[in-house]
């Protein structure tokens, strides 16, 4: 039986459910243009029927079973993936972009082509004049021109890589302030479901912000749609789990800004990250890293290549030739022998000799004043310890003159010879380098070893607690058990060419040995001279000088060893070395040397040594664990120990770091675990008491004043134009041109090789084809980079509007639909009044029988 | 093709179709305005590095034919002074044949031909040091040194055995060799020819030597308080040139004229005696002594002292004379060679530059293609994507605008 009441209720469930409809349609007309929202439909079905007996099943009118989101995850998938390629190719457009910005080729005349040009020309020119000064000039205008064009380049592209290493921290916040975002979510959309109604609105945020996050990073998600749950990962690594985040973090391994921000890894991973960044293909994290480690790289390498040629080569040349003029160099009294008319050679002392060689240009002035200018054609010493410089025959030069009071002088060149009272005079031929670098290239952010470039070295060591300045060198003996003085040949000590010829005492105290050798401050191959610094606050000494030369061979003469740079730790490139224990030897037990069990860390790698092991095998152990571990391979880190002759070296080609491991940061090793003191016992340890070194290479500071300093004209040829080398003899000077005409063929030669073999092992190209292919190679990827960028967009572009069509807000649709809904509603009313008025008709007309 | 279309479809399609039009107007305006098709290598990288290879050859061609012109302008000043040159040795070789012509007694003549010959010795010394801007021609390497300086003085040092203080002695002409064959100077023409003779920068006496024009001697009957040694300096001061000594080198300066090909624009004015290698004058000595002059001016000296001596003396024999006309043709042969050499030198410039003005016509007009833009087909379609803009804003205005809801009452 049915209720009196049963069409009213119909009615009423009828007009709630329109009302709903229509409220849905009202918020999806508001929400037309927001962001990220997606239609929803109310969808009505019909409400339980009841059983009407002998009847069948009446209807009891409508429900409202549920209001959903019109959504296809097909196209949110796709979606994503676009925008992760969006955000790779337009990290690289832009750095491209860049790049050809800073190179402005081919359309301006201000770029590294025009100057080229410039420059050779202007040695053309001077080829002509060699003797002309305005030529000379112009010659150094062209060369500042061209350095400025150079440095103003390289530091563009320093600043490519510090902006994008800005870039990437930013990213790596944004990713982890977007992680937080959908973890808060989570709980939200969890509690909804649990109550069994769909979060619509949240879930349109959430998959907002996975976009987002998809322009930042590629990742997979796991998306358990009724629990709420979600997992976002990156190469099978968690980054999110439901409300908990795994922060990206980035390890900023250098204090210069230019140097490589590491890769972005996760904190409380304690494995190292190599899945994670395989994993990571897309997004604009993998583009600045691409942009970053492969096509900036690529080019920074590129130009390196192309000036360290130019300068090289420019330098060769130059350091051939000879200026026009003379100037006077230093001075050295003749000995007592006396050499006879013909003289060929002059004689100094034994120890004077080695400031000459081969090739110097000498002026002879004898007792009289006359003089003659030869060159020296061989160095020799008698066997009286006496040196000769040889010269071409001279034979007896005769001049005669006419004086001032109308007589008559003939004069000729000291009829005795070159004896005693004769003066011998070294003069510069400025045989110097054109360019000189005023700083490393950008060689530090590739990786290159290549000899050919110059690269500052600093080495700072700190005095052990027990040794001052005023140490003496006796005293560092007896406290190292070490020769310093006696296995030098003669007490001397070289740095490169350069003898000291003083006598290196055990008295000798270090304050005066290092202001004696800082005198010494050989220029070598154009590099910096060798500089020795004392702090006195931190009581560091450091040593800084050319990479190659300087440090290397700062030893004794004669190829002998000085002990004292080594016990001071300044040895030559990517080289410490520290002498073992007194007493120990490679057989020796760790134990006996004062070491105990316990763990060692070198970067990221841990080593565990045992007490009993011998110092060999620990070694042994040390370097299969350095060699097996794939971080320090992939950063190009080869670090290894070796023995040789009592003493431990370690060569690495990069700054690498020596700790005690923290037992917190290596769980899978148990909770608490001694740290063996191998490294303190010998010496290894940073901020130990013993001698302990920081390599570097240089590139400590970049400051405004150096920028656009990398590399210039030798300060000496600005001071003076005339030393520019445009002869190839003394005797040339000044017509012969042949540097000159040298220097400006280089354009025609064929200097650079492939890259990918190696710049000098096989040369076919010219710096102009080298320098076109590398504009051309650039065009072709950023030419690429836009094409990339411009179907990426199309992809989105073409995805975004299949969203819109399946999610997409219609007005015209809604409005057609809340007609269609309004006209349910009026129509659910009437049905409601004429139910209303049949029962008014019962209630008040009953009774009356028709009566009014 | 889409099956359903909203409203944020629309407005977000209009706006990047509009993007896309004003980026391609963007484009088509920095091309007009800068007149370049390749701004950056991205746009065209073929191009790009054709251009710069353009570019290249015409910044090196420029600087060849800017090198050219300055040789060229050399060239033409060498050639003009070995004409001049020429000119004189021609000029002396007349005078040498009308000096044999005439009869030995007639000595105002004879000392007439041997003057004008000696003043074609200045003239020739100043020719060969003729400079071009600023540098000599003739002096090799030493751009800026005199090449040749005329003195009046013999130096040289006394070798034929220690004479006691006060003591007298016969001092002969130094001599020296010219074509494989010994000569002696000449300069003692007559009696008066030496002015002073200087020992160890001391003067001697006049009174105390006497002149022999015929045997070539000075005989000395008082050396000095310090008696005459080897190896002591003389110096014999004459009343005309007697020596022309060379000061440059035997270098060439080159300019270069194409890559790698080098042009001469310098000679060197003489040679030591076994270098091998031409030059205007001939071989210079190079020993000790110094008092051997460039071999031209010492055959036109020889030349010019043998005519003296044909008159004063009566003893000099006619072939000293007929030796200087054979002298005098070598030196022409010599300097017509060097002009020869000049000839090729101008002619390889001529075709240089020639090649250079075509390569760099050539070069620029394939520079110009690659590089430039073609106006009429810019602005063309220039005006054509500004026509598509247009009726798209048009069509996005009134599209946009309408909806269902304009028509609901």
């Amino acid at each position: 039986m049915k209720s009196t009441f049963f069409g009213i209720e119909t009615m009423r469930k009828a007009i709630l459910a329109q009302r709903n409809v229509m409220d849905t349609i009202g918020h999806n007309v508001a929400n037309a243009a927001t962001v990220g929202y997606s239609r929803q439909v109310v969808t009505l079905a019909t409400s339980t029927p009841i059983m009407y007996a002998g009847v069948g099943q009446m209807g009891t009118g409508v429900i409202t079973a549920s209001i959903e989101r019109v959504r296809d995850l097909f196209i949110d998938n796709q979606l994503r993936i676009g925008n992760s390629q969006q955000g790779k190719v337009e990290i690289e457009k832009s750095v491209l972009a860049q790049i050809e910005n800073a190179f402005l080729e081919p359309s301006s005349s201000e770029g590294i082509n025009g100057a080229l040009s410039a420059f050779f020309n202007s040695w053309q020119e001077l080829s002509k004049y060699p003797d002309s000064t305005a030529a000379r000039n112009q010659v150094v205008a062209m060369a500042q021109n061209l350095t400025d064009v150079m440095n103003h380049i390289d530091q563009t592209l320093r600043d490519i890589r510090i902006d994008l290493n800005g870039q990437l921290k930013q990213d790596v916040q944004q990713v982890n302030t977007i992680l937080s975002e959908i973890a808060t979510l989570t709980p939200e959309i969890a509690k909804a479901y649990t109550h069994g109604y769909m979060p619509n609105d949240l879930l349109d945020k959430r998959d907002m912000l996975l976009e987002q996050l998809a322009q930042f990073v590629n990742f997979d998600v796991i998306d358990s749609e009724y629990l709420g749950g979600i997992a976002i990962s990156i190469g099978g690594r968690e980054l999110l789990r439901n409300d908990t985040v795994y922060e990206l973090t980035y390890e900023q391994a250098w204090d210069h800004p230019s140097q490589n921000t590491k890769t972005p890894y996760m904190n409380d991973v304690s494995q190292n990250d190599f899945f994670m960044l395989a994993g990571m293909s897309k997004g604009e994290l993998a583009g600045i890293i691409n942009a970053r480690d492969n096509i900036l790289t690529a080019v920074q390498s590129s130009f390196t290549e192309l000036v360290g040629s130019i300068m090289n080569t420019v330098n060769n040349l130059h350091s051939q030739g000879m200026g026009i003029t003379l100037q006077d160099m230093s001075q050295f009294a003749t000995t007592t022998a006396d050499i006879g008319n013909m003289a060929n050679y002059a004689q100094i002392t034994g120890t004077d000799l080695q400031y000459f060689a081969v090739g110097d240009i000498l002026q002879i002035e004898d007792a009289h004043g006359e003089s003659i200018i030869v060159t020296v054609t061989q160095t020799e010493v008698d066997a009286l310890g006496n040196g000769r410089l040889y010269f071409e025959n001279v034979g007896m030069l005769v001049k005669s003159e006419t004086d001032g009071a109308g007589g008559h002088i003939t004069r000729s060149f000291d009829g005795a010879g070159i004896d005693t009272g004769a003066v011998v005079r070294k003069l510069n031929t400025s045989k110097n380098n054109f360019f000189v670098a005023a700083d490393i290239l950008s060689r530090s952010v590739t990786g290159d070893t290549h000899p050919d470039y110059y690269s500052k070295m600093t080495s700072t060591i700190k005095l052990p607690d027990n040794v001052t300045m005023n140490t003496t060198i006796g005293e560092l003996e007896k406290m190292f058990g070490v020769n310093i003085t006696d296995n030098l040949v003669g007490q001397r000590l070289q740095l490169d060419d350069r003898a000291y010829t003083g006598v290196l005492t055990d008295n000798m105290t270090l304050d005066s040995f290092f202001s004696l050798i800082s005198k010494m401050r050989p220029v070598v191959n154009g590099g910096e001279p060798l500089e020795i610094k004392f702090d006195s606050v931190n009581r560091t000494i450091t040593l800084s000088g050319d990479a190659r030369d300087a440090l290397s061979q700062l030893g004794g003469d004669n190829g002998s060893e000085c002990n004292l740079f080594r016990i001071l730790g300044f040895e030559g490139y990517g080289i410490t070395g520290f002498d073992l224990p007194v007493g120990s030897n490679m057989t020796t037990t760790l134990e006996s040397m004062g070491v105990g069990s316990g763990y060692i860390q070198i970067d990221n790698v841990v080593i565990e040594l045992n007490a009993s092991m011998s110092l060999q095998s620990a070694l042994d152990e040390i370097n299969s664990a350095l060699n097996a571990d794939k971080s320090l391979k992939s950063y190009g880190t080869n670090v290894f120990f070796d023995a040789q002759a009592g003493r431990l070296r370690v060569v690495s080609p990069h700054m690498f770091t020596v700790t005690t491991p923290d037992s917190s940061q290596f769980p899978a090793l148990g909770g608490s675990f001694a740290s063996s003191n191998f490294l303190t016992v010998l010496g290894l340890q940073r901020e130990s008491s013993s001698p302990t070194i920081a390599l570097e290479q240089a590139l400590e500071s970049v400051t405004t004043s150096d920028i656009g300093a990398r590399i210039t004209v030798n300060p000496d040829i600005l001071k003076n134009v005339n030393s520019i080398a445009t002869s190839v003899s003394y005797a040339g000077i000044p017509g012969d041109n042949n540097i000159a005409l040298a220097i400006a063929g280089i354009r025609n030669m064929d200097l650079m090789g492939d890259s990918s073999v190696g710049r000098l092992a096989n040369p076919t190209q010219t710096i102009d084809d080298y320098y076109n292919n590398l504009i051309s190679d650039i065009g072709t990827k950023s030419q690429k980079a836009i094409m990339d960028s411009s179907v990426a967009d199309n992809f989105i572009e073409y995805y975004q509007n299949k969203w819109q069509e399946v999610s997409g807000v219609s007005i015209d649709e809604e409005m057609t639909k809340l007609i269609e809904a309004q006209q349910s509603y009026a129509a659910a009313s009437r049905v409601l009044n004429a139910f209303d008025e049949m029962l008014d008709r019962v209630i008040n007309g009953m009774g009356l029988v028709g009566r009014a | 093709m889409y099956t359903r279309i909203s409203n944020s479809m629309m407005t977000s399609t209009f706006i990047r179709d509009l993007q896309r039009n004003l980026s391609a107007q963007y484009d088509l305006q920095r091309q007009i305005s800068t007149g370049k098709k390749v701004q950056y290598a991205s746009d065209d990288p073929i191009a790009a590095d054709r251009i710069l290879d353009y570019r290249q050859t015409i910044e090196k061609t420029t600087q060849y034919t800017k090198n050219i012109n300055d040789g060229n302008s050399i060239s033409s000043h060498i050639d003009l002074v070995t004409a001049n040159i020429e000119e004189v040795l021609l000029r002396a070789r007349d005078l040498a044949v009308k000096a044999s012509n005439e009869a030995p007694n007639n000595q105002q003549a004879i000392d007439a031909i041997a003057a004008e010959l000696d003043s074609l010795l200045g003239e020739l010394v100043n020719q060969a040091n003729q400079s071009f801007d600023g540098k000599y021609l003739f002096s090799g390497y030493k751009s800026g040194t005199i090449p040749f300086t005329a003195e009046t003085s013999l130096d040289f040092v006394y070798g034929s055995g220690a004479v006691a203080a006060n003591g007298a002695t016969a001092l002969s002409m130094p001599s020296y060799t010219i074509d494989g064959t010994t000569r002696q100077s000449e300069a003692i023409t007559d009696a008066n020819s030496v002015k002073a003779i200087y020992v160890n920068g001391v003067a001697l006496n006049p009174a105390d030597y006497t002149v022999d024009p015929a045997t070539n001697t000075i005989n000395i009957t008082d050396v000095g308080a310090a008696g005459l040694n080897n190896g002591d300096k003389i110096e014999i001061q004459f009343d005309k040139v007697v020596s022309v000594k060379y000061t440059g080198d035997s270098g060439t300066r080159e300019i270069e004229i194409s890559d790698g090909s080098r042009v001469g624009v310098s000679y060197a004015g003489a040679v030591s005696n076994n270098s091998g290698q031409s030059s205007v004058f001939g071989k210079h000595s190079s020993s000790a002594l110094e008092t051997q002059s460039v071999e031209a001016f010492q055959k036109i000296m020889d030349l010019r002292d043998s005519i003296y001596k044909y008159t004063n003396t009566g003893s000099s024999n006619i072939q000293d004379i007929s030796r200087g006309i054979t002298d005098i043709d070598d030196i022409r042969t010599n300097v017509t060679t060097v002009r020869a050499e000049q000839g090729g030198r101008a002619n390889r410039l001529e075709l240089a530059l020639n090649r250079h003005a075509s390569v760099e016509l050539f070069t620029k007009e394939m520079k110009k293609n690659r590089e430039e833009v073609d106006m009429a087909e810019a602005i063309s379609q220039l005006v054509s994507v500004q026509t598509v803009y247009q009726a798209a804003l048009g069509a996005g205005a009134s599209i946009i605008q309408t909806t269902l809801l304009d028509f609901l009452r």
